[in-house]
């Protein structure tokens, strides 16, 4: 198993580090390779905080109706053909019960992408609860074996939340 | 050590699929030559722009034409006869290969000498499911085996007669090339149902066959598409000339063939029960006529008796459809 860290090279860095700030109506930086991408449609508003040791806390409180809200870390990979299971592990908490979904994200041709989904939803609630999966390359025919970047998207509620992911951890098998 | 493995492709007007499977073919690097056989396509493509958008070598393809359109069988054995490799697998256009076949091609280059080796596949409408794996029909047949759960197995007489009842398909088998000249197998000259004869006398004529639970090839499934496999008319009925060449050479009681008559009359009612269904209906009563006299000619009363034990659905089909009696 390769360390997290040759897959996300400021993974442990940020998780490391003390910072918070506003949220962006579209994009907010976190750390080089690691963002929040929100629909512009969401006008979203509120905070996040990543206090040394913690990966991230975030409140949204969206105002208007969107589609889409991800936090969007950016993956550095061997090549794809010789990966067989890439996963992540985390553990996090929310406020109220929420319901989110992952995917690998690789970067084709012409500026588009293609998403991989996890298969299980990550469930989250007042108690924090332990996510785990991996995707198993192979059952996914359509992933690109070549790409220009790979990202892991979290899809977080297009509603008002409070979530904090207590650690986030990547690996590539 | 890998396997001295050529890759053949039949190809007809599906260029976006074809470049896709020769870049994953690139990208996994365990083939050593690549034949792709066009089958008239209109475009026709073209070596260099092959080469350039998969990122293979050049000297890896050989791009070889049927200006004619003449099936995906004719197509394969063309690609036979230009195969140089020790082993030899078909692929499908829009198929695609797996990290394990990969995997399995080393494991077969230190496995000593087979005819054949067939390995299990992903089917495009298992995803739809979610699931990951062959269709439940084929997966029965290798469940009844203990080869489902092996990683590289010898395969038993038994356990051939049964695996040989899974779809026809020549993807899912790494075959040998002296094997396949050695006893002039090849596929139907027609243009559906050409993949029957290399199948079967691939298991009536190997002596030495593997099997590996690992899966191979995605394979995938469009209905109603236009491929050649959602052809509803008359070709159809030439479901016949492969099986009176199978059944003639099965039926000679007490041969070391005997073992798969069962399995090839069961396999032979399965097939002619699907044929009827998605036949055009104005070729139907020809169907029944000609599976009537087949049958008749070749079913023994103890192989009904069996037969109806066995496949109890399929015989109560065929028996209605095709007027068959104990």
């Amino acid at each position: 198993m390769s360390k997290p860290a040759q897959h996300v090279h400021n993974l442990a860095e940020f998780t490391n580090s003390n910072q918070s700030g506003s949220l962006r109506t579209t994009r907010t930086d976190l750390a080089p390779g690691i963002f929040l991408n929100a629909d512009p449609k969401l006008e979203l508003t509120g905070f996040y905080s990543s206090r040394s040791g913690h990966f991230l806390d975030l409140c949204s409180a969206p105002s208007g109706e969107g589609a889409w809200l991800g936090l969007h870390i950016a993956l550095r990979l061997p090549p794809i053909t010789d990966v067989t299971y890439i996963g992540f592990a985390s553990r996090i908490a929310s406020d109220t019960p929420l319901m989110m979904r992952a995917c690998l994200r690789s970067g084709i041709e012409g500026g588009n992408f293609r998403d991989s989904f996890f298969e299980k939803h990550i469930l989250t609630d007042r108690s924090a609860q332990n996510y785990l999966d991996a995707l198993y390359l192979d059952s996914v025919p359509d992933l690109p074996l070549t790409s220009p970047w790979h990202e892991l998207v979290v899809f977080l509620p297009c509603d008002a939340f409070e979530i904090t992911i207590m650690n986030m951890h990547i690996f590539v098998l | 050590m890998t396997l001295d493995l050529t890759v053949a492709i039949p190809s007809h007007n599906d260029n976006g699929h074809l470049t896709r499977l020769l870049s994953h073919l690139a990208a996994l690097k365990f083939t050593r030559s690549i034949i792709v056989v066009d089958d008239g396509s209109l475009p026709a493509p073209d070596h260099d722009t092959l080469i350039k958008a998969s990122g293979l070598a050049p000297a890896q393809l050989t791009l070889l034409r049927q200006p004619q359109v003449a099936g995906a069988g004719a197509a394969r054995n063309r690609a036979l006869l230009h195969t140089t490799t020790k082993h030899l697998l078909f692929m499908d256009a829009d198929d695609l290969p797996t990290r394990e076949l990969r995997a399995l091609c080393r494991s077969l280059a230190q496995a000593g000498e087979f005819d054949f080796c067939m390995f299990q596949h992903h089917d495009s409408r298992m995803g739809q499911s979610g699931q990951w794996g062959q269709m439940a029909f084929d997966q029965s047949l290798w469940d009844k085996t203990e080869l489902n759960h092996r990683n590289l197995s010898e395969v038993s007489t038994t356990d051939a007669a049964c695996l040989a009842q899974t779809a026809n398909y020549p993807w899912n088998k790494i075959y040998r090339t002296d094997f396949l000249h050695a006893h002039r197998l090849r596929c139907s000259d027609t243009l559906v149902h050409n993949d029957i004869a290399l199948h079967w006398k691939s298991f009536l004529r190997a002596g030495r066959i593997l099997s590996s639970a690992r899966i191979g090839v995605t394979h995938f499934v469009t209905p109603g598409g236009n491929r050649l496999t959602n052809r509803l008319g008359a070709e159809r009925l030439r479901v016949f000339e492969p099986l009176e060449e199978i059944a003639l050479e099965i039926s000679v009681e007490n041969t070391p063939k005997s073992p798969y008559a069962l399995a090839f009359f069961g396999f032979a009612l399965g097939l002619l029960c699907w044929v009827n269904e998605s036949l055009d209906p104005s070729l139907r009563s020809e169907l029944a006529q000609r599976s009537t006299a087949f049958f008749n000619r070749y079913l023994s009363r103890s192989m009904r008796t069996q037969l109806k034990q066995q496949r109890p659905d399929d015989w109560q089909r065929a028996a209605k459809l095709f007027q068959l009696t104990v």
